[in-house]
């Protein structure tokens, strides 16, 4: 059976940032005890025009760049989100129109909290491995939400990453995927609810550690592989400390995870998170680097890829914007009022 | 809240793929027209991406559903294929906005019809 894996990838990070201290300073909180506690700086923040589909619709384009194919040779597009911007009206309708897909494409949005990403990654490589379609784009994106004051504010940012799978000219193939998930009470929001509610502590072990911990074991063993044998690991990231502790438990070494340990500055991106990590790595990537990547999504699941990178890497890497670039270049800081606008925390008269 | 989706779904070709129309001796229509000066024919064109601003301004009064963007800066854009185009411009210091600035085109919601309506997408403008 032929190779699948990557042929194409692309990021979009919004230029806005909001630092820890401007959240804190509204909250009478302890910026340092936070950023000490979640290894936390600041966060992006989407623009009060951007959504879950502007930026899916970016991010899917430098991948379709990258890929050197067209919209119209896509057969699949699956959007991974828990801020799709309509409850009822897809979000894969708009991003396949832009990008020239339709109609001849299937379409469907993922949702599984931070895990919806993967989630139409993984189906993506199922579809093309199965040789339904040519060509499947999988999109992770967020513009997430934390209730104001709570510990979620300081975190929730936005993002997306988007890959094309394929059988042509791939720049990383996927070798193993593994998924391990459980019925887990640690985060969640109800229909009309604007804000989500989460489990504390409980988010923890219980949820976060347990899955990606059980997923990354699950995927060593069924590939027979050890940490030694990777270049790079990237984990789903709500804060910056747990991907790290994650990594630790499983025996990996710090200076595997730095390049894609976005959060400290980004944000948890959510079902962005580990995908954007993950293109972080593919930017500076070598031909014959091994690439381990675990997500994690509330309620809770994790999924887990092994990934070789492949020659062909190289020649694209510097066609579309690099993630890091995006991450340090160009930022503009907003104070919490200028944020709370754009988020669309301030209620105001309609007309 | 009116209902405008029939117009908005007319306008996607243009407002999310840029598609314009270009006539045998070179001439850029955007969007594409039934019929062209001196009866010339055209085939399908997509715009360049990427393009210079010939002039701007900033609004500072501007319609009841940009309210949480006003002001907001607007450039008549020189696209690198010399089609010309009318945009926002954002993600940009009003302060630093000036003419022959480059620029490309970026994907977003161009406006929200209240709580309750559709969602429009289309181009706008950020710094190259």
């Amino acid at each position: 059976m032929a190779d699948v894996g990557i042929v194409g990838y692309g990021s979009y990070i919004p230029r806005y940032r909001i630092k820890l201290e401007s959240i804190a300073a509204v909250w009478g909180a302890d910026a340092e005890n936070y950023k000490r506690g979640l290894q936390l700086y600041e966060k992006s923040v989407p623009g009060h025009d951007q959504d879950t589909i502007t930026m899916s619709v970016e991010a899917a384009r430098r991948a379709i760049k990258r890929a050197g194919i067209t919209g119209s040779q896509i057969g699949a597009a699956y959007v991974g989100s828990e801020s799709h911007p309509y409850a009822v009206k897809p979000t894969g309708t708009v991003v396949a129109e832009a990008l020239g897909a339709t109609p001849e494409c299937h379409t469907a949005d993922f949702e599984f909290a931070c895990k919806a990403g993967t989630e139409a990654m993984y189906v993506c490589y199922s579809q093309v491995k199965a040789g339904v379609i040519e060509y499947g784009l999988g999109v992770g994106a967020d513009t997430s939400q934390g209730a104001p004051g709570d510990a979620l504010e300081y975190s929730a940012s936005a993002g997306a990453a988007a890959f094309i799978f394929g059988t042509k000219n791939i720049l990383a193939t996927v070798d193993h995927t593994y998924a391990y998930m459980t019925d887990t009470p640690d985060f969640w929001r109800r229909e009309h609810q604007y804000y989500p509610q989460h489990g504390g502590r409980y988010t923890g072990d219980p949820a976060y550690f347990k899955h990606t911990l059980g997923a990354a074991n699950g995927i060593l063993e069924k590939s027979g592989m050890k940490p030694e044998d990777f270049d790079y690991a990237v984990f789903h990231q709500p804060n910056g400390k747990f991907p790290m502790e994650a990594a630790k438990r499983l025996g990996f070494p710090r200076e595997k995870c730095m390049t894609g340990w976005l959060t400290p500055w980004l944000g948890n991106t959510y079902s962005g998170a580990s995908p954007i990590g993950l293109t972080a790595i593919l930017d500076v990537a070598k031909p014959g680097d091994r690439i381990l990547m675990v997500s994690f999504g509330s309620g809770a699941g994790s999924d887990a890829f092994i990934y070789t990178v492949k020659e062909p890497i190289l020649k694209v890497q510097g066609i579309a914007p690099k993630t890091r670039v995006q991450l340090d270049e160009n930022k503009f800081y907003l104070d919490y009022g200028r944020y709370a606008k754009f988020r669309g925390k301030i209620i105001r008269n309609e007309g | 809240m009116k209902i405008r989706s029939p117009r908005y779904a007319r306008e996607i070709p243009q407002r999310y793929r840029y598609e314009a129309a270009k006539t045998k001796s070179g001439k850029i229509f955007f969007p594409p027209r039934l019929v062209y000066p001196g009866g010339e024919t055209a085939t399908k064109h997509i715009l360049a991406q990427t393009g210079k601003v010939l002039t701007w301004t900033i609004q500072s009064t501007g319609p009841a559903e940009y309210a949480d963007m006003t002001p907001y800066a607007m450039a008549i854009v020189e696209l690198d294929d010399g089609a010309r185009i009318t945009s926002m411009l954002v993600d940009v210091e009003h302060s630093t906005v000036k003419t022959g600035m480059r620029v490309r085109i970026e994907f977003r919601k161009i406006r929200s019809e209240g709580h309750e309506g559709l969602l429009c997408y289309g181009y706008k403008v950020v710094p190259e």
